[in-house]
């Protein structure tokens, strides 16, 4: 749980004392001494003015502290004291990045271009590669030679010799006093995340692990001939841009972007995000190592199905941790339904996510009875799809939370029925109204709506993929991102509230049931009256059928909490 | 022949149809199906989740569960399991609720 940092004035003496100290300038002992938590520091640079201020305090203090150092005696300063402010920041707030640069620090790697046959300097011909012959481009036998006992002797790991270079590692502090250059760390572009400012902005996006790496500071080569004379040029080559982004492409049509998503929800001030509530998710299979998750550093994991060829139970993870970003999510395949809800139970899930039905309300016996069961005897709040055009149970069990939805225009945030949502009068079950509430969903013809990652060249990323909306999502086949959304989005988004609700009743030593759960989104949701669901049913009255109580909101659901 | 999965439901000892039976009683039931050539997938709270050729099933359990789906009473070979199985269920693939 994070808490308002405090100014900055506060902040230096901390930082000040903590330097004076011999205590390591990590991230977990700067979050300590601010009295927030680790895990939220990243989220509090984006989201305050002056926790970005305290932490670019901190990083001067760091490049201090590696100054004092070189002054001390070490020669070299660290890669991260060369780096730009930006890149220190990022780096102080994430544990797996400053892991990296320990891992940098340690192994540098460089291409080694020797002398060719021809006496051409390879990057001199840019461009003109095709007019030149490949054995001119070649290097010098004897030149190569010559170059790999240099590297030996000077201590680098040859890695290996290719046709026209040499590639080698070494620490970088070593690397550097050979070169006679400093490096630094520095990360790959990547889009900004928020689609207002993506034209104006190259990077926005904190860089996960593999975005970083090392260069110069001048130029990502340094002329070799004076450092051996076998050699033309060491050149630092970038990671390669990943062809699956962590981020989604642009399109043209309106949609709404994850900030968007929290804001409607009324998650944008909200303190709270999961953290220690096991939540489990039945669904298609889960694509963990998507970028999208890696990046932000989920507590995500695949209980069984570590593939999804559909590619809907990744996007669905996706949609809940938007939401819910600290619980610890755990999916389970849907093939065996009762079985995967029984297991998600008994593995300590306290909400279960569940974005699939039958049509027509047609009833399972045996599912039946582990839904009660996992309801009933473990208090476990389960929650079902309603359904995009069809009745689907379980949404219509009496005892599960049925989630419907409303749409959002993006340009004003005006709420009306999803035309593409189901809501109904169940057949089954007397007095039975389906949704009881509603998440965000888009609209008819196939809801495209909001950016989801899926594994690359799934089922979905190619039936969604081309031109044009709103029948096609304008992604490419292959690249792992889909614009998407349905009763299915709905459903895992009001999943996360749930266990924010449970989050806060933990904190204040209570339980709360599944009915209570139901009884606090009921109470708190947003009034919806306009439009009218897939079935043509009005959004009349609250609640009424085409939405239930309305949508979500998650601030007004934890104040209702209280009044329990 | 495609492989079925399917849930034989255990009875408890009351025979309420909603009653869960005694996880001993439903391993013994996972363990002889296990035993009979059943694919063993879960043993749940309420009975076994199991995967096997429409054969197997004809030949131990006395249904051929096929193209059928839902409900279908249960005749086992095996006498040990007559008193302990009542009916199994095939579930359709569900439907995904998005496009």
């Amino acid at each position: 749980m994070t808490t308002a940092p405090r100014s900055t004035k506060d902040i230096l003496p901390t930082l000040a004392a903590l330097a004076a100290t011999s205590a390591p300038f990590s991230p977990e002992v700067i979050a300590k001494a601010l009295g927030v938590a680790n895990s939220s520091l990243a989220e509090l640079v984006l989201a305050s003015d002056a926790a970005a201020k305290l932490l670019e305090a901190a990083a001067e203090e760091l490049k201090r502290r590696t100054a004092t150092c070189s002054r001390g005696g070490d020669q070299t300063p660290t890669l991260l004291g060369n780096s730009s402010v930006g890149i220190v920041q990022a780096v102080l707030s994430e544990g797996r990045l400053r892991a990296r640069v320990s891992e940098l620090e340690q192994r540098v790697r460089v291409v080694v271009s020797p002398r060719t046959r021809s006496g051409v300097r390879l990057k001199t011909i840019r461009g003109q590669e095709g007019r030149i012959a490949l054995n001119d481009m070649r290097p010098d036998h004897e030149h190569l030679s010559q170059a790999v006992r240099f590297l030996e002797r000077e201590g680098f790991t040859i890695e290996r010799v290719g046709r026209f270079g040499v590639t080698a590692s070494a620490p970088a502090k070593l690397v550097s006093e050979l070169l006679r250059t400093p490096l630094a760390v520095a990360a790959l572009k990547s889009p900004a995340t928020d689609r207002a400012v993506r034209a104006f902005s190259q990077r926005l996006a904190q860089p996960g692990p593999d975005d970083l790496f090392v260069a110069p500071l001048q130029s990502i080569s340094v002329v070799g001939s004076e450092i051996c004379v076998s050699v033309d040029d060491f050149v630092f080559v970038p990671p390669p841009t990943p062809s699956v982004s962590a981020h989604p492409p642009s399109v043209s049509y309106p949609f709404l972007d994850r900030t968007q998503v929290r804001q409607i929800l009324g998650l944008d001030a909200m303190h709270l995000d999961g953290s220690g509530v096991q939540v489990g998710i039945v669904d298609t299979g889960f694509f963990v190592d998507h970028p999208a998750f890696a990046e932000r550093g989920f507590d995500f994991k695949a209980v069984d199905a570590t593939e999804d060829q559909v590619g809907h139970g990744t996007s669905m993870a996706w949609n809940l941790l938007s939401v819910a970003p600290g619980s610890r999510l755990r999916g389970y395949v849907k093939d065996d339904a009762s079985g995967a809800i029984e297991r998600a139970a008994d593995d300590g899930a306290r909400v279960i996510s569940c974005s699939w039905g039958w049509p027509d309300e047609q009833t399972f016996s045996i599912l039946q009875l582990s839904i009660r069961s996992v309801i009933e005897e473990d208090g476990v709040a389960v929650l079902f799809a309603s359904g995009n055009g069809d009745r689907f149970w379980p949404a219509s069990h009496p005892l599960v939370i049925a989630v419907g939805g409303v749409y959002a225009d993006p340009a004003d945030r005006a709420l009306q029925a999803s035309n593409f949502a189901s809501g109904f009068r169940s057949d089954v079950y007397p007095d039975r109204n389906v949704p009881d509430v509603s998440g965000l969903c888009g609209l008819a013809p196939r809801g495209i709506y909001l950016p989801l990652p899926v594994p690359p060249a799934s089922l979905k990323d190619v039936s969604h993929h081309g031109f044009s909306f709103p029948d096609k999502d304008e992604t490419g086949i292959d690249d792992g991102w889909i614009y998407d959304s349905g009763t299915s989005s709905a459903t895992a988004q009001v999943a996360g509230v749930a266990a924010l609700l449970v989050q806060s009743a933990t904190n204040d030593g209570r339980d709360l049931t599944p009915a209570q759960i139901k009884q606090c989104l009921q109470a708190s949701c947003t009034a919806v009256t306009n439009g009218r669901n897939a079935f043509g049913v009005p959004a009349a009255g609250q609640p009424n059928v085409a939405v239930g109580w309305g949508l979500v909101n998650a601030q007004a659901a934890l104040h209702a909490l209280t009044t329990l | 022949m495609k492989r079925v999965l399917a849930t034989v439901h255990v009875v408890s000892p009351s025979g309420a149809p909603s009653a869960r039976p005694a996880a001993e009683r439903v391993q013994f039931v996972a363990q002889s199906l296990q035993r009979l050539g059943f694919d063993i997938v879960r043993a749940g709270r309420f009975g076994v989740s199991v995967q096997a050729d429409p054969r197997r099933f004809e030949q131990e359990l006395g249904v051929l569960p096929g193209s059928a789906t839902g409900v279908q009473a249960v005749s086992p070979r095996d006498p040990s399991l007559t008193e302990l199985v009542d009916y199994l269920e095939v579930m359709p693939p569900s439907s995904l609720a998005d496009t």
